[in-house]
């Protein structure tokens, strides 16, 4: 067979030409395989050598030298969007005239609530509010929440043992009440896939359009109600 | 063929060195029954990987094929599943399929048989074994949790001693060789050989905890990096070298030409044996694994890729003069196609490593594509090739039975593979973008992770096409190699060779010194000259120990450079005061968690990035997974990251209902569902086994939680089965397997947030720094505090 009657015989110690110019060929021969003895492609010498000489400077650059490390490449990426992100927000305080007031007005501010909400909520409570294994936002019924500011503490707080989860360690206070306004204003817009009602109805937050929060609706003065709903 | 017992003799004069004439020629035979066996093996386990990865790359396309709501659901989910096609194509195709390359090349190229009949039949029987054995228990679980070391300690024992085997065959047939010079293919054998041994025992050192269950002895980030050590390695040394070998031998025979570059393949051999070993860190880019790693990682490897080309050079460029015949020849196009994607994925592998790339890439369906690039071309057609032409030669039938179905199958294979390929590098471009896009206010564009899965989905379907595509291809192949087999003779024609044994007294030609003139040039310039010229390497290759001494430190002490620093820099893993061992109950739902292949789809590492931490939260930390005995980072999302899964969602509930039904609480959800676990009740036995285990790999419980662990696991089971009726959820629930679980991912990724307090004090922790936060808890610009790290 042709494999096995590939007989060698010793060849002279000299080389012989291969096809076009060829390199010499070698005596070695296994089982009949031959080899060239051509030089390796410059190009491909160049870009051998070039590889550990790119990668010496690199390393020392990066984990001797001043090379920022991942850490600060983030800090510096997130302290860009944090400055941006508060200019935007400006100091939000926590009561009813401010989350209602947003609420109201703020479209921009909202689409960044409602990507928050998706994110972070919309597992819970639906993509809409409609609830799922969270209550529904969107009817009249509040568990947890007896005035605006409630949305706030529950959403920082969390309800525990309930499945709410404290979510004062992830976000800022802005960014809380951002998400308490868009909880909020969620109320009556009963998306299609809803949740039955759980909790008790209460009555319509009351604020004029564009104007200050209703004094009827103001932060109570003090524990009327607490976030982890006792 | 005909012939009975031809007589052929072998001898070639040494004409490399001196050769006493008048010595006896020894007359011997090479056994291709094992051979055989190892290529009809080769072809049947290519049939059953490549349909597994048809099936589960079903269940991506269309979860109802995980038959989750069937009794049989449990054995059949994705998590189960894709363990055994990764352990089947890697250990049982690709294995087979080189082991029959070396007991077929390796004689041939020494003049010798294999060292022992009876090892090599050990060996391939053993190996059989080991196939069916991770066959059976992989569908039922039964899994230490790392991609590719799936197997649980049992069978690693085995798969250890039968590579004992082989190894003592290997080397025994070395050394009763009857040809000076080891050629190429046998240097990458010889690589194989001592690297898989090395890489296998110390990636799968583990602390038994049962027959069937065992922990591995590193944690966190440290078994991380050894687990990407193996796993890179295993693609090194048991994907690539040995299929090197193989188209060293088998390419330049099938298309009869001489190779290309003895010099290249020198150099290459040894820069992918010194370099190849570094470059596992890449798999862990952005991770809690020390950055020096990473950039180590990084940077050989982009060294490899000259390495590796230079493979794929001396593949192609063997085929000058033979060009006209790779138009005729379907295993010579078998063979062009294979060392072009050997290439293709070599050039792509350093450029995956480079860290801003793999920012992108990572934990999507690039990685997925680029493998199969490397298996389907690489390791496929070059497997594929190899049947073919051996198949007439070891059946003894002339011809292979149906000569138009390889063509048929050469043009099947590629184009199933760029049906697969291409759709799902497409795939994994889109979900990667998706995942860091951000608005014009700066908010994820896409916040709901479900969104980025939904569209993948028709991208899912063409690669089932494709895949099964490839799959019928192999079938064909498998046939066919069947149909030659029928063919064979009744008796087999054993030809008997003869060659003359190694002359004693051997003396290797002096080594050329260099040509540059003396006196001007410097000595060193003149030892510098003669070991460029390489001349020396024709010495070593007649010396198959200290080859493979050098072999063995290029391997081990690349791996040392890594792992001590690694090991002993207490800087890089800073322990955090609130982080403690996970719970009885907890450690038990982890283990629940490791069989149903959860990490196969989520991953447990927040990158640091804005796109991760908007996400997921703040990002992982090394300090976190001190106690992950084995580490859960995962490599690939096809569901969302989980590392702090407990953070956003520590609803019992919830969890309850997405483990029965992920489409009840999260449509489009393409997760298996996993109503066995709310069905089958909590083996209470395994709690005190897994709380041992642990402490016997050093974890600091205290005394109380080992004495009364199942108590204390019971009595959280109840505290869960509580919160799910407060819920308003179903009663019942903690005596089931499936509150264990809930447990652990109500824990995953609280710790970080426990008030200090409230933390048990665990000996040894020496640390109470604040953590930096990313995640927009102090969003102001003067919220964020440095952890002082490099």
């Amino acid at each position: 067979m042709a494999n096995t009657s590939s007989v060698t015989s010793a060849t002279s110690h000299a080389s012989s030409s291969g096809p076009a110019g060829e390199a010499k060929i070698l005596d070695h021969n296994y089982d009949g395989i031959r080899e060239y003895d051509n030089p390796m492609p410059f190009w491909w010498s160049a870009l051998f050598w070039g590889s550990f000489i790119f990668s010496v400077p690199y390393y020392i650059y990066y984990h001797v030298g001043v090379g920022p490390t991942l850490n600060d490449n983030l800090e510096a990426e997130v302290g860009e969007f944090v400055e941006a992100q508060a200019a935007a927000l400006g100091d939000l305080k926590p009561d009813a005239k401010t989350i209602l007031s947003l609420v109201q007005n703020d479209p921009k501010l909202k689409t960044g609530a409602s990507v928050m909400f998706r994110s972070n909520c919309a597992t819970c409570h639906g993509p809409e509010g409609g609830g799922r294994t969270g209550p529904n936002l969107a009817d009249d019924s509040y568990i947890n929440v007896k005035q605006p500011e409630d949305f706030f503490k529950v959403i920082r707080d969390g309800v525990s043992g309930k499945g709410m989860p404290d979510w004062g360690k992830r976000f800022s206070e802005p960014q809380l009440v951002l998400l308490a306004s868009y909880a909020a204003s969620l109320r009556g817009t009963n998306p299609a896939e809803a949740k039955e009602a759980q909790g008790t109805v209460l009555p319509q937050w009351s604020v004029p359009a564009s104007a200050p929060a209703d004094p009827a609706n103001a932060p109570a003065p003090s524990g009327t109600s607490k976030p982890d709903g006792t | 063929m005909a012939t009975p017992t031809p007589l052929l003799s072998l001898n070639a004069a040494e004409s490399a060195g001196s050769y006493e004439s008048g010595v006896k020629l020894d007359r011997f035979s090479y056994d291709d029954a094992v051979v055989r066996k190892f290529v009809l093996a080769t072809v049947l386990w290519g049939v059953v990987g490549m349909l597994v990865g048809v099936i589960i790359a079903l269940q991506l396309a269309a979860p109802y094929f995980n038959f989750g709501h069937t009794p049989f659901g449990e054995y059949l989910s994705y998590g189960r599943l894709r363990p055994l096609h990764t352990n089947a194509v890697i250990f049982a195709f690709a294995g087979n399929a080189l082991f029959g390359a070396i007991y077929y090349s390796t004689p041939r190229l020494l003049k010798t048989p294999m060292f022992s009949r009876l090892l090599s039949n050990i060996h391939f029987w053993g190996w059989q074994a080991i196939i069916v054995s991770a066959a059976l228990t992989l569908p039922l679980g039964i899994t230490q949790g790392k991609e590719y070391a799936e197997l649980e300690w049992p069978i690693d024992i085995a798969v250890v001693l039968i590579w004992v085997v082989f190894a003592l065959n290997f080397f025994g047939t070395l050394a009763t060789r009857r040809e000076r010079h080891l050629y190429v293919a046998v240097w990458f054998y010889i690589a194989t050989v001592i690297a898989i041994a090395v890489l296998y025992i110390f990636n799968n050192i583990v602390m038994p905890a049962g027959w069937l269950k065992s922990y591995s002895i590193y944690a966190g980030s440290q078994d991380a990096f050894m687990q990407w050590w193996y796993g890179h390695n295993a693609v090194a040394f048991f994907l690539t070298t040995p299929f090197l070998g193989l188209m060293y031998y088998f390419l330049p025979k099938a298309a009869d030409r001489p190779v290309f570059s003895y010099r290249l393949s020198i150099v290459h051999f040894w820069s992918l044996v010194f370099i190849y070993i570094w470059a596992g860190p890449h798999h862990l880019h952005y991770t809690s694994v020390p950055e020096w790693a990473s950039t180590l990682g990084m940077l050989f490897s982009v060294m490899l890729w000259m390495p590796s080309w230079g493979g794929m050079l001396n593949g192609l460029l063997t085929l000058r003069g033979a060009w006209h015949r790779v138009a005729a020849d379907p295993i010579l196009k078998f063979y062009v196609v294979a060392v072009t994607f050997y290439g293709m994925s070599t050039f792509e592998g350093p450029l995956l490593s480079v860290k801003s790339v793999n920012a992108l890439s990572h934990y999507t369906d690039w990685t997925i594509a680029h493998v199969h690039a490397g298996a389907l071309g690489w390791v496929g057609f070059m497997s594929f090739g190899m049947a073919y032409w051996l198949a007439p030669r070891l059946f003894q039938t002339g011809t292979i039975a149906k000569p138009n179905w390889v063509g048929l199958h050469f043009w099947l294979g590629t184009i199933g593979m760029l049906l697969y390929i291409i759709p799902i590098y497409a795939a994994g471009l889109t979900q990667g973008l998706m995942w860091r896009a951000f608005n014009a206010e700066g908010f994820l564009q896409f916040p709901d992770f479900i969104e980025t899965v939904t569209i993948l989905i028709p991208m899912y379907w063409f690669r089932v096409l494709g895949g099964g595509i490839y799959l019928v291809g192999a079938i064909l192949c498998f046939v066919n190699i069947l149909l030659t087999w029928a063919r064979r003779p009744k008796v087999y024609d054993v030809p008997v060779f003869e060659a003359a044994p190694l002359a004693k007294g051997y003396r290797a030609h002096p080594i050329p010194g260099s040509s540059l003139p003396k006196g001007i040039v410097l000595d060193v310039a003149h030892k510098l000259d003669v070991f460029g010229q390489l001349n020396w390497h024709r010495k070593w290759e007649g010396l198959p120990l200290l080859f493979t001494i050098f072999v063995v430190i290029g391997v081990v002490s690349a791996s040392l450079f890594e792992i001590i620093p690694l090991f002993t820099r207490t800087s890089d893993i800073v322990r955090i005061k609130t982080v403690t061992p996970y719970s009885p109950l907890e450690l038990t739902g982890r283990e629940i968690y490791i069989a149903e292949g959860c990490a196969n789809c989520h991953s447990q590492m927040i990158r640091p990035m804005r796109a991760e931490t908007d996400r997921y939260g703040e990002y992982s930390k090394p300090g976190e997974a001190v106690y992950d005995h084995p580490f859960l980072f995962g490599s690939r999302r096809v569901g969302p990251d989980l590392a702090r899964v407990g953070k956003k969602i520590p609803s019992a509930l919830w969890h309850l209902r997405h483990l029965n039904l992920p489409t009840d609480t999260s449509p489009g959800s393409i997760m298996p569902s996993y109503p066995h676990l709310v069905d089958k009740a909590m083996d209470w036995s395994r709690i005190t086994a897994n709380v041992n285990a642990m402490v016997a790999l050093g974890v600091d419980y205290d005394e109380a939680t080992v004495r009364d662990a199942e108590r204390l696991a019971k009595e959280q089971a109840k505290k869960i089965a509580d919160q799910v009726v407060a819920e308003a959820g179903p009663n019942g629930m903690e005596d089931k397997q499936v509150v264990a679980l809930i447990a652990y991912l109500m824990r995953l990724g609280t710790d970080l947030d426990k008030p200090v307090d409230v933390a048990p004090a665990v000996a040894g922790t020496d640390m109470g720094e604040p953590i930096a936060r990313h995640d927009g808890a102090n969003l102001s610009p003067s919220g964020s505090q440095h952890v002082g790290g490099e």
